[in-house]
């Protein structure tokens, strides 16, 4: 059962990949969650500073426990059959790293020792690495993936997405 | 000379089972058995106990029979495999000889994973707990020249230095301040996580080994140093075990189990010395890329995923037992003042004076008298001096220099 590349089974009739179709439903699937985890440090970011620490915290703890499942899930059922069918990695690594980065950006705004000021100056470089990380991921990454797996990989994708979401959402809560 | 187990062929677990005086294994004889090879009997027991543990605890989470009986199958075997690691360990070794190996191990394996560990983050982890293992084997030997009595030098073979290393002292911190920042199974380097599951096992035989034989000896001054250093080990578990991905499956964690058992049976059996205990990595080697194979069939099965995704692309380079005396002293040198502060290593000064880190210390210690420091002033005053193997000079941090030697 393992996905290696079935690459590029386009017929004459079908549009080049450049024109960035994204029919698969895991690209759909990525997307609503990048918008609703932007949508949540966004607000986050913009009135954090008004906020009660308590409310703000709590603000933080539902976008984590979000990300945290979004991103966990993402390295599983995307990531790695992505690795393994696209013939050149470079960009997916590039990618778990930004993953790295704001896990640890993350786990340092879990600190109740951070004051205020500190804080929302991590919150604010979280924002801005989430929004070059999802740029990247729905361009390059998406057209690696549109390019280098066939439409049954592209399903099991998604498939398999949103059953690591499910799993793993009980387990960052 | 690439390797991957999962390309090898290796005994069928049928063939896997052995009668009893195949694993009632001969005894090493302790005057002559190389330091190392004691380390490395040391290590694998850990790493079979953890086997047999994860596989009971996976199976207590699951209800299939079939799995259960799959799991019963392999364990019985990793089971047998313990018996015949740790019956290598003869009767005439005494808990406390026994006991300096557990710390050489912690000391020089931790000292190898430390500078093989390609994370920044992890390696500092390591070092971090490199230096109160190192304290600790100081106060055994402290106590071995006192009760058995017996030097220390003669068990380690000259091959790690025995100086103090961070106090046991203040090694005891808040709970809080145990955890560390988790690895991504997918995501970080693979041989990240079999560094961390490594020291994992090999600090939880270490707790388990002090917390059953700790009440053996009759002298109050050894039942108290083996419960004090008992409890730091316990940080220790918790601290390394915070280092795996939590959000792994029964079904992940356990390839990686299996992988990281081919991948130290195969280190091992390179770079042993006995040819005996060699034979006996080689067999139990064979046996383990049967499991993994085995592990990998449930992973693809249950979770519908891809275990090399999981796992190196070839054998990372053996784990190898060698002296690490100049990496431990530049540790010493840099590290010796931090402790922990939430996830990250701070210097001790730095804490301010209403930090949990000392109502725990006061919790712990009291007005009573702390075994590992007592541990010392004893020997000091039955012996006249504290006992120590500074084979490379005098101790690199100018306030733990000795000075009275015995
Ligand atoms: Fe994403
Ligand atoms: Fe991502
Ligand atoms: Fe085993
Ligand atoms: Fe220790
Ligand atoms: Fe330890
Ligand atoms: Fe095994």
């Amino acid at each position: 059962m393992t996905s290696r590349a079935k690459t590029k089974s386009h017929s004459a009739t079908e549009k080049p990949k450049s024109s960035k179709t994204r029919k698969a439903r895991i690209f759909e699937l990525l997307k609503a969650e990048h918008a609703e985890a932007l949508g949540m440090i966004e607000e986050i970011c913009e009135n954090g500073e008004t906020m009660e620490d308590a409310e703000r915290l709590e603000k933080f703890d539902e976008f984590r426990a979000a990300l945290m499942a979004h991103s966990q899930a993402e390295a599983r059922a995307f990531y790695a059959p992505l690795k393994e069918a696209a013939s050149e990695p470079a960009l997916v690594l590039e990618a778990d790293v930004e993953h790295i980065v704001v896990q640890r950006l993350l786990e340092d705004l879990s600190s109740p020792k951070l004051d205020a000021e500190r804080w929302m100056a991590r919150a604010t470089v979280v924002m801005e690495l989430l929004e070059h990380h999802i740029e990247e991921e729905e361009g390059e990454l998406f057209d690696l993936a549109e390019s280098e797996c066939d439409e049954e990989t592209l399903a099991k994708m998604a498939d398999d997405f949103e059953a690591e979401k499910e799993r793993l959402t009980e387990i960052v809560a | 000379m690439s390797f991957n187990p999962l390309k090898e062929r290796g005994v069928p677990l049928e063939r896997q089972l052995r009668n009893w005086s195949e694993l009632n294994s001969q005894p090493y004889d302790k005057d002559s058995i190389d330091p190392y090879s004691r380390c490395r009997v040391i290590v694998m027991n850990g790493i079979e106990v953890e086997a047999a543990m994860y596989s009971h605890q996976f199976s207590r989470h699951s209800a299939n029979l079939e799995l259960k009986r799959k799991l019963a199958m392999v364990r019985r075997v990793e089971q047998q495999q313990q018996k015949a690691v740790n019956w290598l360990i003869p009767g005439d070794e005494s808990t406390l000889e026994v006991t300096i190996g557990f710390e050489q191990v912690a000391v020089d394996l931790t000292a190898w994973v430390a500078q093989a560990e390609p994370d920044p983050v992890m390696k500092r982890v390591y070092e971090f707990g490199l230096l109160e293992d190192f304290d600790h084997l100081y106060r055994y030997a402290n106590l071995l020249d006192m009760t058995e009595p017996k030097k220390a030098a003669a068990i380690v073979g000259g091959l790690t230095e025995i100086m103090p290393g961070r106090p046991t002292i203040l090694e005891h911190r808040h709970p809080h301040d145990d955890l560390r920042r988790p690895l991504n199974l997918y995501g970080s380097d693979p041989l990240s996580s079999l560094h961390a599951l490594t020291i994992m096992c090999a600090e939880q035989q270490t707790m388990n080994f002090y917390m059953t034989i700790g009440n053996r000896p009759i002298e109050p001054i050894a039942r108290g140093l083996y419960l004090e250093i008992g409890q730091i080990e316990e940080q220790h578990v918790t601290q390394y075990e915070s280092l795996l991905d939590a959000s792994a499956t029964w079904c992940e964690n356990l390839v990686v189990h299996e992988y990281n058992e081919c991948y130290l049976y195969y280190s091992f059996m390179q770079t042993e010395v006995d040819p005996r205990l060699k034979a006996l990595w080689e067999l139990h080697l064979g046996m383990e890329i049967e499991h993994l194979r085995l592990a990998c069939e449930l992973m693809r099965d249950m979770d519908r995923r891809d275990p090399e995704a999981i796992l190196p692309p070839e054998m990372p380079e053996p784990v190898t037992f060698r002296p690490n005396k100049e990496y431990v002293r530049k540790v010493l040198a840099e590290q010796v003042e931090l402790t922990a502060d939430e996830l990250e290593f701070v210097p001790l000064s730095s804490l301010p004076k209403s930090h949990r880190y000392h109502q725990y210390q006061q919790a712990v210690h009291g007005k009573s008298s702390v075994p590992s420091e007592a541990v010392i002033t004893e020997h000091e005053a039955r012996k006249g001096g504290e006992y120590r193997l500074e084979s490379e000079g005098p101790h690199p941090v100018e306030h733990l220099k000795m000075e009275n030697a015995s």
